[in-house]
């Protein structure tokens, strides 16, 4: 796969959220606005960066039987400092917004599904290319979520009013249902699509299914 | 296949080396960022500070008296002096449990009397009332909280600046001029004067009874305060 590929497939063939349907808690959390949705995805793209790369460069050292640790221990690591440095450095509103969510990417299956399905396998270079892709994938996900939630909500977008008379705020697209039902549309379109798609080439579309068979991340122990 | 054979001492130093490299780490990324954490957490009280008082020349976050309420609160007052005289004091309430979903902290501008100050920003006078901390649910409880400037498209478009300076509020700014022991205080609901949102209950009540009890507490400690 050549480079340019590794780094697009993150943002739409495989987007880790409309796609590999990693990382919904953040997803449905907190995108209540476009803002809050760009700061935790980039919050996220900066952590899977770090981990990306210390995972792959430590990955012919690492016992296979204790990996899993390993790798938990490397992206707290990284969360921590990026919740440290947000405390110290970005805009308090924006720090309050995310709040226990920065500290939950430490559980974030697209952190760790990276790990663990590409870094440990790949070069530092390629890893680094599919952290961007995949950070950016999850970043466009989040403020494109965001961003519809918030304008349904309120008629705005980044805190500015594109509809003036729009006064009394509407709850339920910014609320946890609305981000169900919302996040549910984006899906559907997403595999309306490939539908079409996969139809017009004679193939048999099958959506992405919460089971195990796109995930090797239970394997644990198993030597190979 | 020979049985692989699973070192335990071998993995578990493994693993400790790697968690005190990342311990390591951490704390060197916590010093540096706790003095601008710190500075961060005293800003904010600095600005909440501005918007509550005008004209003060001391710095003060370094004089306050703390006091407890009678509903149990800590109220702290912080003194706020112009040419050594004491001008007022911005009065904070942190651990109210009365929210719709958690605390409500408060800071209110004070007279030196104990009456809700206000503030005039523009032609706009407002109550010296902003709401610090608050978990509410948005678009309901937070109207009641929330003094945001509101940016539209069209002021883009145009390069209007909006006027810098406390943002008017009716929940929070009927409280101006009003002083504990003189008025009806409450909530329609509970019958008594009018401020409250329909379908805010909580909040609202929540509100009224933490600037009552900022302002109570101010009367009945005057003469602490003053000396």
């Amino acid at each position: 796969m050549s480079a340019m590929k590794e780094f697009s497939k993150g943002l739409w063939k495989e987007n880790p959220v409309l796609v590999l349907l990693l990382g919904m808690c953040p997803t449905l959390g907190v995108t209540s606005s476009a803002t809050n949705g760009l700061g935790m995805g980039v919050a996220t793209l900066f952590v899977l960066l770090g981990s990306n790369v210390v995972v792959s460069s430590i990955r012919k050292i690492v016992p296979k039987k204790i990996r899993i640790p390993v790798y938990i221990v490397i992206i707290a690591t990284f969360v921590t400092m990026i919740d440290l440095a947000m405390q110290a450095y970005a805009p308090a509103s924006l720090y309050n917004a995310l709040g226990i969510f920065i500290p939950l990417i430490v559980v974030n299956c697209v952190v760790l599904g990276r790990a663990e399905a590409f870094a440990s396998k790949n070069g530092i270079g390629k890893s680094v290319l599919d952290a961007l892709g995949m950070g950016m994938g999850f970043t466009l996900a989040l403020v494109a979520l965001g961003g519809v939630r918030e304008f349904l909500g309120s008629g705005s977008l980044f805190q500015i009013k594109l509809i003036p008379a729009w006064e009394i705020d509407f709850m339920l697209p910014t609320s946890a249902p609305g981000a169900f039902i919302i996040l549910g549309l984006f899906l559907a379109g997403m595999n309306a699509r490939n539908i079409r798609k996969a139809r017009k080439e004679g193939k048999n579309f099958k959506a992405a299914a919460m089971d195990c068979s796109t995930c090797n991340i239970c394997d644990v122990g198993e030597a190979k | 296949m020979s049985e692989q054979k699973i070192n335990i001492p071998m993995l578990g130093a493994f693993l400790g080396v790697i968690a005190a490299i990342a311990a390591g780490l951490l704390s060197g990324v916590k010093a540096m960022t706790t003095p601008q954490i710190e500075a961060n957490k005293k800003a904010a009280i600095g600005l909440a500070m501005d918007q509550v008082l005008s004209e003060y020349d001391n710095d003060p976050t370094t004089e306050f008296k703390t006091f407890i309420s009678t509903r149990g609160w800590e109220v702290t007052f912080y003194t706020a002096r112009k040419d050594g005289e004491i001008i007022g004091y911005a009065g904070t309430v942190d651990n109210t449990d009365d929210g719709f979903s958690g605390t409500v902290s408060l800071m209110v501008g004070i007279l030196p009397d104990g009456t809700v100050a206000s503030i005039a920003s523009g032609e706009i006078v407002n109550s010296a009332v902003i709401v610090t901390a608050q978990t509410e649910t948005p678009g309901l409880g937070t109207a009641l909280t929330d003094r945001k400037l509101q940016k539209t498209i069209m002021d883009l478009i145009q390069g209007v600046e909006k006027i810098e300076g406390l943002v008017p509020n009716k929940y929070l700014d009927w409280y101006a001029g009003r002083k504990a022991g003189e008025q009806v205080w409450g909530i329609t609901k509970d019958g008594e004067a009018v401020n409250g949102k329909t379908g805010a209950t909580i909040t609202s009540r929540a509100i009224c009874e933490a600037v009552y009890a900022i302002s109570k507490t101010a009367v009945e400690h005057l003469d602490e305060l003053h000396n």
